[in-house]
């Protein structure tokens, strides 16, 4: 295991390193978010270290995808869930 | 059915003893172990000619014999007989420094079954089982280690009990009370504390006249003397190994298997290698392993390689990429679970390479051209492999040994030796699957290793979907582990499951263990999910599993462990109660100002 090429995680911290000066220039605010997708690239290392493909950089973007729509799922239910207690609210609630 | 074998220059000794017997000595002076030469014909003839007037040299001839696993013919090869069984290893570097340079190419000989360990060597060539026939009667005896660095013998203890009766004790009695022991148990085993004991003994009994040995008969030899070592890091240090007549000395401090397995855990072992007692006592796992495997080769009639020669095949980058790569490994739902289920495949290395045949000579074998490995593309020979072989009995006797060990009394002394027969070959399944990728291995082949961890892959995952789709979420995997807790109000019981992978898979997957709660923890550096620490409460009991925190460490100080497992048993509160709250202080923990601390050895 990893005499050829590195393995897939140890190639994604490698390829953070690699945005250093990228972060570097980022606003706090921005420097923040920009931590979380690697952290969300990093969720997905099983799924993405199996698929094995050599073009391991659309992996990392693939995975960062996919927590950004996991993450809309938990936000669209939440709306849909505040919507309903809303509705609720209008309903029963005096006008 | 010998218990000690002697090999020295004069002659082998093989001793033995039937039950209610004496022990007995046979004698024989006509063995010669041979080494085998493989190259081309011009070539085999010349170094012949050169070999039949070396004086340690006492006979040759022509062979047929296989000189690899994966050999379809035998080839033709040179056998050649040395005089005295020391002088073997020099006869083989001799033929590769100085006869292969002299005239031919680097690599054009290749020498067979020069490594082998000559009492091993003496059992498997002459048909002489090292399975001892009675019981044997063993006899402990130990000194403590400062007693022993300043040559003292007079707190000699024999089976725990102290030898001298006086303090301060006298040396001469001390040395008459242990002959008189020895004579009593006429012990088949002696084990030590440490072999130094033997030249020290000897010494003293010389030195004062009086009659005592270690051995059945007087003397003793020292095999090899005592060197200082380097491995993964660490320095080592291997001691001095004696011989004594007619007994089998187990060195406990210098014999893993003894303290894992104990006595009934090697002689199991001593069956299954035929390596004699006294070498097994001293043999690594891989050692072992690796005489189980030079066994079933000679059944087969192949040679053992001295220096193992098994290049990696030509494939494709792409193929490369695919293969070269471990076990799966989940990222693990960091945080802190309640009713998590921890499910494992049983020896499920071991098992991938019975169930699918995977062996040196099956993996991409040239008789067949199929697509078996999943996603390497690899094919596997129909013919039995060698290492199933190997590993098919030691997997059927491990699973029945766990079977009836689970019907004995546990304070039983038969469960004790069960228990230990049970742990030697479970060191042996740990080891096999490693041995397949290591460059020295006798018997390894990397396609092989790649082979098994792409069968692995496929079988994490399927046990995944299978359990998903039983109502479970997949909280973290490890090769052969997965950790589960329901996803639905009622999941498919576990037990059916199982039942269901197991068959499906063809390899047991048991239920491990039921946590009340389980936490996997962040890395240090707090990115991410650390893939193997976690902790886990067991449902019922007291138990905590820990795996790769500070408290499981050998590196981690007393007061550090002690603290952690406070602050983990604080956790329980917090179940308990849904908030946090103090449960453990720094006044309860250990006096730390006070001890040193020192490095945990469990």
């Amino acid at each position: 295991m990893g005499r050829t090429n590195p393995t897939y995680r140890d190639f994604l911290a490698d390829y953070e390193g690699r945005w250093r000066d990228y972060r570097r220039a980022l606003r706090h605010e921005a420097g923040a978010d920009f931590e979380r997708l690697f952290e969300r690239a990093r969720r997905h290392a099983d799924a993405a270290g199996y698929a094995n493909d050599p073009d391991r950089e659309t992996l990392v973007l693939v995975s960062m995808l996919l927590a950004h729509e996991t993450e809309l799922r938990r936000l669209r239910e939440r709306v849909a869930e505040l919507e309903r207690e809303a509705e609720g609210d209008t309903d029963g609630g005096p006008r | 059915m010998a218990f000690a074998v002697a090999v020295t220059d004069e002659c082998v000794r093989v001793w033995s003893r039937a039950a209610g017997e004496q022990a007995s000595v046979r004698e024989d002076r006509r063995y010669t172990p041979s080494l085998y030469a493989a190259a081309p014909e011009d070539v085999l003839t010349t170094l012949r000619e050169r070999l039949a007037v070396d004086p340690k040299v006492a006979d040759t001839g022509f062979e047929r014999r296989f000189t690899s696993l994966r050999a379809d013919d035998r080839d033709r090869v040179l056998r050649v007989d040395c005089e005295r069984p020391d002088e073997l290893r020099t006869l083989a570097r001799e033929v590769r420094c100085v006869h292969e340079p002299d005239r031919w190419a680097p690599g054009t000989v290749r020498l067979y079954d020069v490594d082998l360990d000559p009492t091993a060597r003496y059992c498997l060539t002459t048909g002489t089982s090292p399975v001892p026939e009675a019981d044997l009667r063993s006899l402990s005896l130990s000194l403590p280690t400062a007693a022993l660095a300043d040559g003292d013998p007079t707190e000699l203890c024999c089976d725990g009990q102290r030898l001298a009766e006086t303090r301060p004790a006298d040396e001469g009695a001390v040395l008459r009370a242990l002959a008189r022991r020895l004579a009593a148990r006429d012990p088949d085993v002696l084990v030590l504390s440490s072999a130094d004991l033997v030249p020290l003994l000897h010494d003293w009994a010389d030195a004062l006249g009086v009659d005592c040995h270690l051995g059945r008969e007087a003397g003793y030899r020292r095999l090899a003397g005592a060197n200082t070592y380097q491995s993964y890091g660490r320095v080592g240090h291997s001691p001095a190994r004696y011989s004594v007549p007619g007994r089998a000395i187990v060195d406990r401090s210098n014999s893993f298997l003894w303290s894992e397995a104990g006595l009934p855990g090697l002689l199991d072992l001593v069956e299954r290698s035929w390596l004699p007692l006294q070498a097994l006592s001293r043999s690594s796992i891989g050692t072992v392993f690796t005489a189980i495997q030079i066994r079933e080769a000679r059944s087969r009639d192949v040679l053992v390689p001295w220096r193992a020669r098994e290049p990696e095949a030509f494939k494709p980058a792409r193929t490369l990429h695919d293969a070269d790569r471990g076990g799966f490994t989940f990222e693990p739902d960091v945080g802190f679970h309640e009713d998590v289920v921890e499910v494992d495949f049983a020896s499920l290395y071991p098992r991938i390479m019975c169930e699918y045949n995977l062996s040196p000579e099956t993996v991409r074998c040239d008789c067949h051209d199929g697509d078996d490995v999943p996603g390497l593309g690899y094919s596997v020979c129909e013919d039995a492999g060698f290492v199933p072989s190997v590993l098919a009995p030691i997997l059927d006797d491990r699973a029945d040994l766990k079977a009836t060990l689970a019907e004995a009394d546990p304070d039983g002394e038969a469960h004790e030796r069960l228990a230990a027969r049970s742990d030697a070959l479970k060191w042996i399944l740990v080891t096999c699957f490693g041995y397949q990728g290591y460059r020295n291995s006798k018997f390894g082949r990397i396609e092989c290793h790649e082979a098994i961890n792409a069968y692995a892959r496929e079988i994490l995952l399927d046990a995944k979907r299978r359990l998903e789709a039983g109502g479970w979420r997949v909280l973290h995997g490890i090769v052969d582990s997965l950790w589960i807790t329901p996803r639905v109000a009622d999941p498919t019981p576990v037990a059916d499951l199982t039942a269901a992978i197991s068959e499906a898979v063809g390899i047991p997957l048991e239920h491990e263990d039921d946590f009340a709660w389980a936490a996997f923890v962040p890395q240090q550096t707090g990115r991410g999910g650390s893939l193997t620490s976690y902790v886990g409460k067991v449902a019922d009991g007291e138990r905590f599993k820990i795996r790769g925190l500070a408290a499981r460490r050998r590196s981690t100080c007393d007061f550090v462990a002690s603290a952690q497992r406070d602050l983990l048993r604080s956790l329980e509160t917090v179940t308990a109660t849904r908030r946090p709250s103090v449960t453990a202080s720094v006044a309860s923990w250990p006096d730390w100002s006070e001890a040193p601390s020192t490095p945990r050895t469990s």
